[in-house]
């Protein structure tokens, strides 16, 4: 949720389209947005940033699809809203790595955001969701389909193998046993 | 008194040591035994419910296994329009590893779903050739259970659908999963980056540590606007 302003920015920056032509490459108004995103945006002297994570994702899905004219100058639009929207904050939210500090901004700002961002997404035929402080877009039809998520970039990566834990499965039963043994012992003993 | 109270006492010992401590070592005993005989209950499951089946089975599975690879070594570029891109899902490539016997496919997104399947790409990170770091996951039961094996040199055979691509291996790390130091996203340099769970081959699947294999692009075409 701490990065959710420069996600949601992207989010309608970037989302803000249709799917159309499936086409690998960056026309010119996908040029222009990827670099506005790539710009870094100056208030009360702290400068903030997108995360390169995000930008990359963004870029991803350019790469894929064909955006028109008429829909990259909608995005450039909402880059400078946002834009306009963040200059008019008052408070400290930009922490020292670059980084947005969400909990710095108020409600309403936020939920302007978050409305632009699920509005934009929803006239495209995206969805986006969010849960557990993880935002996720997909295609609205088939929520497999992801093209932007916050989650943690490093995942869990450890797998479950039976015959691995044969020998641990093995000393739980023995040590179990042993102390089911004892206990009925000893309670026979006591008696 | 004192022989009530002792009455009372075998009658809850007798309780105890011939009806829950049973119940409790049979609950231990079965657990174990799911654990361990899970891939055979599931198969019999599966037989099971194949003939008692009373509609038509539905073989489609979401996860887009279809893959053509490149077949072309020579080439040295490639421009962007001439490739397909890889959707979300779909298998965009095969991992091998001669040196380790790694042979994986890989899939365009990591989450839990795609690492079962394979290699996972991060879709934060670069498709091969496109300049900067493609970040690839696995588990490290499969399909990096030898990545811990992999050394400096080695060398790492990425087949995808549009390039043939080969990276030598220059660093192998082991570093918190929490380190954003671990990798460089930001750099236009050519990189491959495969990392597992570390412990590698322990029943303890969710641990912090990570084992990362840095390798650079030595051969494949570069992919331009």
């Amino acid at each position: 949720m701490k990065r959710i302003v420069s996600v949601v920015l992207c989010l309608i920056l970037v989302f803000a389209l249709v799917p159309s032509v499936f086409a690998a490459g960056l026309n010119d108004v996908e040029t222009q947005i990827m670099t506005a995103l790539k710009e870094k945006v100056t208030v009360n002297g702290k400068t903030a940033y997108i995360p390169t994570e995000y930008v990359n994702q963004a870029e991803n899905f350019f790469l894929s699809y064909e955006t028109t004219d008429e829909q990259g100058q909608y995005v450039l639009e909402r880059i400078q809203e946002g834009r306009d929207l963040l200059a008019a904050q008052t408070t400290a939210f930009i922490s020292a790595d670059g980084s947005v500090n969400l909990s710095a901004l108020s409600y309403d700002v936020k939920s302007q955001l978050l409305d632009l961002a699920v509005d934009a997404c929803a006239q495209v035929g995206l969805k986006l969701t969010w849960a557990n402080r993880v935002i996720t877009i997909t295609d609205a039809q088939d929520s497999s389909v992801v093209y932007f998520s916050n989650s943690a970039i490093i995942k869990t990566t450890g797998g479950f193998d039976a015959m691995t834990i044969l020998p641990w499965a093995a000393a739980v039963v023995v040590v179990a046993g042993l102390v089911a043994f004892a206990f009925i012992y000893r309670r026979k003993m006591a008696a | 008194m004192m022989e009530y109270h002792c009455i009372k006492n075998q009658k809850k010992g007798k309780l105890l040591a011939y009806i829950f401590t049973p119940i409790a070592f049979a609950l231990i005993w079965f657990l174990i035994i799911i654990l361990l005989c899970n891939t055979v209950f599931s198969r019999a499951l599966a037989y099971g419910s194949m003939v008692l089946l009373d509609r038509p089975p539905n073989f489609s599975d979401p996860v887009d296994t279809l893959f053509v690879p490149a077949t072309d070594e020579s080439l040295t570029a490639l421009k962007l329009d001439q490739i397909e891109y890889p959707q979300y899902g779909s298998v965009m490539g095969q991992i091998e590893i001669e040196s380790i016997g790694v042979a994986t496919k890989m899939m365009y997104g990591d989450n839990n779903k795609l690492l079962k399947k394979g290699a996972g790409m991060y879709i934060g990170s670069r498709i091969p050739g496109y300049g900067g770091t493609c970040l690839v996951s696995g588990h490290n039961t499969y399909p990096f259970k030898n990545l811990k094996n992999i050394q400096i040199g080695d060398i790492i055979k990425v087949t995808t659908t549009y390039g043939v691509y080969q990276y030598e291996v220059y660093k192998t790390d082991v570093r918190p999963d929490s380190d954003k130091t671990a990798y460089d996203l930001n750099t236009d340099e050519q990189l491959l980056v495969l990392y597992t769970c570390f412990w590698v081959n322990t029943p303890i699947g969710n641990v912090k540590e990570r084992f990362f294999a840095y390798s650079r692009m030595v051969s494949g075409p570069v992919l331009i606007h």
